[in-house]
């Protein structure tokens, strides 16, 4: 039995039955993130994790019988664990050691997970590649000269290489969904509010969720089970009931809207013909496929890129020098010790976006840009409302194509921006979307279609994956 | 885009760049502001989202213990007093 | 030249609660450095706010105290600037719909025209010393309203008297009101002040100069007169206002430019992604209507109607809530309201304005007064009495029965003293009984007096003396 194939299901269950130790499973995976560590994915293995596992097996031996119990996870570098370091992928906080939990490893603490690292990402989350980490660029596990996808790529390369059986990353325009797709695993975005974000490093407030990577489609639903649901510190983090969503319902009477604008969208790329076989797939499996319309959804891109840069641009004011990230050593002044201390510690991807961010929110262009988006944001949301309500889950390409090579992206940011095209719409609705792998490309590299649900009805979606997933 | 105003974004921004660094940013950010500039035209008819929560469900007036002041200050790069320390502001 | 003078305030009270404005950390004033602070306070990475439901009823209730329209919608915003005591690098306020719209005051006899109070955070505090600025963030999201003026409706403040009165008022009716408790020392009430100059009788408005963050209103209204007559100077010469940012020193008695910034500031404000959108619904202002307590303006006039008070003491009394509910403590025990107000009105406030607190309990004091009522205490050994007592817990009547000083006619004792008095003195009352003369009987009562050591009541001392001497 090879222990780092084992799904956390699985693991949970052969633990507690004790045909495996905690501590044994947790030196298997050790051994799998040692011996990958060429991949770049994992940016710190926690000095205490073989001692939490032993501590585990004491508690499971008294009784204990959490939903995670020794069940080993990695988390993104922008989770904080009280008293590790979560360094966002940035210089500027290579030293930073958090100073209490987030809401979600707080959840998981307390389900029984043991936190094996944290992985790397592009720096503030800001990049679809983990090019942009200060830390080393993360390969894709299938191909080492291909990037993993970002910018939870060290996540998912995790997953993708067996080194846990679940990682969470975070998302904010498809940085769970898209590296997701480029390794060939289950990557979901829950709807907006369903996953505190408290204790999770700011990218876009209104956008950001945590998201979960996973081999198999019940360790999605378990690990979802566990973080969702209301937190009294976070306002944005919904009351809405939580679904028993390793409960899956029967999918074969759901009806697949095709988003008729995406169908042109994917017009000579790449994910084109992909998703017509997709689509003719479920037609096989006897569902029913109609097709919708959200009008709008080519604004989704613009939109984004005027939200999250002016949200990060406010979040990302408070790395100052002052509090915790590193102060430049020549700096004489206070404002020397913000702009050089900022210049610095930010990297190229990060500064352009606070720029652009400043920009669309300064004054004279605040209306124009950020107002608007704002109002486009409202347009999408009425219009995947009305989609709905002639379908229960729509689909749509996680991304262009296969994962690209490494360096191949050109100058122009806009180029790697345009990369997000299919996956910012979630964010900005709101609706929970979750890629999962169908498909190769060109090069037999992994692709990804994302199912796309109603909002907090993670329920479905789920239901419809494992539908898929017996269907193959 | 005029550096000009490249330099007070990025003054905003509390941010240095050197000459070259300024003049790259001013061709991404033409870019980056075309790429915006297609919500322009966009017909929202003034639509806005605004998530709301009424007034009886938000946090009670509670305290709750604060943190000790030797975690809050635990990654200052420079603290003294039990405060954080910067060069003297003038006013 | 003649000219307009055009003031506008800006206000601002911390607000009187348990926790901070978006977080669960004490409110409170004086507590060692960065020791009321958690991650949503300093801003550390992945903290959010969560905002105080009972801030925001707060900030309702002093804007229905004020006559304001309540947003039902109340939606707050980041204010983004770097400065050190701004943990996050922006600061939670409101800007497009702050909670309170469209409020007044009245000053003397104008109504004063309020744009808004909305509510936000309080910085940290700076401590500058030798070559370094020591921060503490323990007041760092304190919850702060801030009321605007509006400056550009009639009618306008034009004085320094008008501007102290209105912050009087508005101080007054805050801590009335239940919501912030003011003490200016220590800094929880601090305003802007803008002032302007035009031509009499011109509609163009002159150019504003602002000066920010003064403390104490004597500081205001000095500042305030001073910036009248710099400006007025320079216009009389010909000059133009700069459009500037002055500090008063208050040591100097004078104003100068602070150092301008060289971008005019863009606070970039969009509304704080963190935050949902308050609804306030009919039914909650209602119920915050009804539990405002009594305001100054409905206390004075029952005080003036119901209480028969002058209205130089009823503003006496009103001018501090303290004495005023002390005022009302001593009603409750002893319902005579203007027997009690001239005691307030002289011996009580004397001592509490001289420094010495309020150091007496209602049931002395009370007591106290009712016997001087009753004549069983002579006025003036009641009031020495009074200043004896004054910051100490003993029981005044007994302590009044153990020092002597109770009068008490229907005893034996006064009459002894009284049959003592007009034997010792018989030559004087065979005079008086020859001259009926009013002065030869007050002498006797000045006797009699002397040897009860002022125990007794002259009046009735009198009367009892014409009854002996049959008169």
């Amino acid at each position: 039995m090879e222990i780092t194939k084992l799904s956390a299901v699985e693991i949970r269950k052969k633990i507690l039955s004790g045909e495996l130790s905690c501590k044994q499973t947790v030196e298997s995976f050790l051994k799998q993130i040692e011996k990958n560590t060429a991949y770049n994915a994992v940016l710190e293995i926690f000095d205490d994790a073989l001692a939490k596992a032993e501590e585990m097996d004491k508690k499971i031996a008294a009784g204990f019988k959490g939903k995670l119990a020794g069940v080993p996870v990695i988390i993104k570098d922008n989770i904080l664990y009280e008293g590790k370091i979560c360094s966002c992928g940035s210089k500027f906080l290579k030293n930073y050691r958090a100073q209490y939990n987030a809401t979600v490893t707080d959840r998981l603490l307390a389900e029984g997970a043991v936190i094996l690292g944290r992985a790397n990402m592009d720096e503030f989350a800001m990049g679809s590649s983990t090019e942009n980490s200060a830390f080393g660029i993360t390969h894709n596990p299938i191909d080492f000269d291909r990037v993993p996808g970002g910018s939870s790529g060290g996540s998912a390369c995790a997953v993708a290489l067996d080194m846990c059986p679940i990682a969470l990353g975070t998302e904010t325009g498809g940085s769970v969904r898209q590296p997701a797709s480029y390794c060939g695993i289950y990557g979901l975005k829950p709807s907006y509010g369903r996953i505190s974000r408290y204790g999770v490093v700011a990218f876009a407030s209104s956008l950001d969720q945590v998201g979960i990577f996973s081999k198999s489609i019940e360790d999605n639903a378990l690990m979802l089970e566990v973080l969702a649901g209301e937190d009294e510190n976070d306002e944005t983090c919904s009351k809405q009931k939580v679904d028993d969503y390793s409960n899956f319902s029967d999918a074969k009477n759901l009806k697949i809207g095709v988003p008729a604008e995406i169908l042109k969208m994917t017009k000579g790329l790449e994910c084109e013909a992909n998703f017509a076989n997709f689509v003719d797939f479920l037609k096989a499996c006897g569902l029913q496929v109609v097709p919708v319309s959200i009008k709008d959804i080519e604004l989704a891109l613009a939109t984004y890129y005027i939200l999250a840069p002016a949200e990060a641009a406010s979040n990302l004011a408070r790395f100052d020098g002052v509090k915790y990230t590193t102060r430049n050593a020549d700096a004489k002044t206070l404002q020397q010790i913000y702009k050089k201390s900022r210049s610095e510690g930010f990297g190229k991807e990060v500064k352009r976006r606070i720029m652009l961010g400043n920009y669309v929110l300064s004054s004279g262009y605040y209306d124009a840009y950020y107002n608007k988006a704002k109002a486009v944001q409202g347009l999408l949301i009425d219009e995947c409302n009305k989609a709905f309500e002639s379908c229960d889950v729509m689909i749509m390409p996680t991304t262009l194509g296969e994962a690209f090579k490494i360096g191949s992206k050109p100058s122009d940011p806009v180029e790697t921006y345009k990369e997000d095209v299919f996956t910012v719409t979630a964010n900005i609705v709101g609706c929970p979307s979750l890629s999962i792998p169908f498909g190769k490309g060109k090069n037999l590299l992994p692709l990804g279609i994302q199912l796309f649900g109603k909002k907090f009805d993670e329920k479905t979606i789920f239901s419809l994956a494992k539908f898929i997933e017996e269907k193959r | 885009m005029e550096l000009s105003e490249i330099k007070h974004l990025a003054e905003l921004s509390k941010l240095e760049f050197s000459q070259t660094e300024l003049e790259a940013f001013a061709s991404d950010f033409a870019s980056l502001v075309s790429l915006a500039d297609n919500i322009k035209n966009a017909d929202v008819k003034g639509k806005r989202v605004l998530q709301s929560i009424k007034l009886g469900d938000l946090r009670k007036d509670e305290t709750k213990k604060s943190l000790p002041c030797k975690v809050i200050l635990a990654n200052a790069p420079l603290a003294k007093k039990d405060s954080f320390v910067v060069p003297r502001v003038v006013e | 030249m003649q000219y307009d003078v055009i003031i506008g305030l800006e206000v601002h009270a911390e607000l009187k609660t348990k926790s901070k404005c978006f977080c669960s950390c004490k409110n409170e004033y004086g507590s060692s450095p960065n020791t009321n602070c958690c991650p949503v306070c300093v801003g550390l990475p992945g903290a959010l706010p969560v905002l105080n439901k009972f801030a925001v009823e707060q900030t309702i209730k002093a804007g229905l105290a004020l006559g304001f329209e309540i947003n039902r919608t109340a939606i707050f915003e980041r204010k983004n600037y770097f400065y050190p005591d701004l943990s996050k690098a922006y600061q939670i306020s409101q800007l497009e719909k702050p909670i309170c719209i469209n409020g007044h005051l009245r000053v003397f006899d104008k109504d004063i025209p309020i744009n808004r109070i909305h509510l936000e955070e309080d910085a940290g505090k700076l401590v500058h010393s030798g070559s370094e600025t020591f921060v503490d963030y323990n007041r760092g999201g304190v919850p702060l309203i801030e009321l605007v003026t509006d400056a550009l409706k009639e009618p306008h403040m034009e004085s320094a008297d008008e501007a102290i009165e209105f912050l009087t008022k508005l101080r007054q009716i805050y801590i009335y009101a239940g919501v912030a408790d003011c003490e200016l020392e220590k800094g929880q009430m601090r305003a802007d002040v803008n002032i302007s100059l035009r031509p009499k009788g011109s509609k163009e408005f002159g150019t504003k100069v602002e000066m920010k963050n003064l403390m104490g209103f004597k500081s205001i209204h000095a500042a305030i007169k001073y910036e009248i007559a710099r400006q007025k100077e320079i216009l009389d010469d010909g000059g133009k206002i700069e459009q500037e940012t002055r500090k008063w020193d208050f040591d100097k008695g004078e104003s100068f430019a602070m150092r301008s910034k060289e971008n005019a500031e863009d606070y970039r404000y969009f509304p704080d992604p963190d935050l949902l959108a308050v609804e306030i619904s009919d039914e909650d202002v209602a119920r915050l209507k009804k539990s405002l307590p009594p305001l100054p303006d409905e206390i004075k006039k029952k005080y003036m109607s119901e209480y028969g008070l002058s209205e130089y003491d009823t503003d006496v009394i009103l001018a501090d809530k303290e004495i005023a509910d002390f005022y009302e403590a001593c009603l409750a025990l002893y319902p005579q309201p203007k027997s009690i107000a001239n005691w307030f009105t002289t011996e009580v406030l004397a001592r509490v304005k001289g420094g010495a607190g309020l150091g007496i309990s209602k049931e002395n004091l009370v007591w106290l007064i009712k016997a001087v009522d009753e004549k069983k205490i002579q006025r003036l050994s009641a009031k020495e009495f009074l200043a004896d007592i004054w910051g100490t817990d003993v029981n005044a009547e007994s302590e009044a029965k153990a020092r002597g000083i109770m009068a008490d006619l229907s005893s034996d004792f006064v009459f002894e003293i009284l049959d003592k008095v007009l034997k010792e003195k018989s030559s004087v009352v065979e005079q008086f009984k020859r001259e009926k003369d009013e002065k030869i009987l007050n002498f006797l009562v000045g006797q009699v007096m002397k040897e009860t050591r002022g125990k007794a009541n002259a009046q009735e001392v009198k009367e009892k003396l014409k009854e002996k001497l049959g008169i």
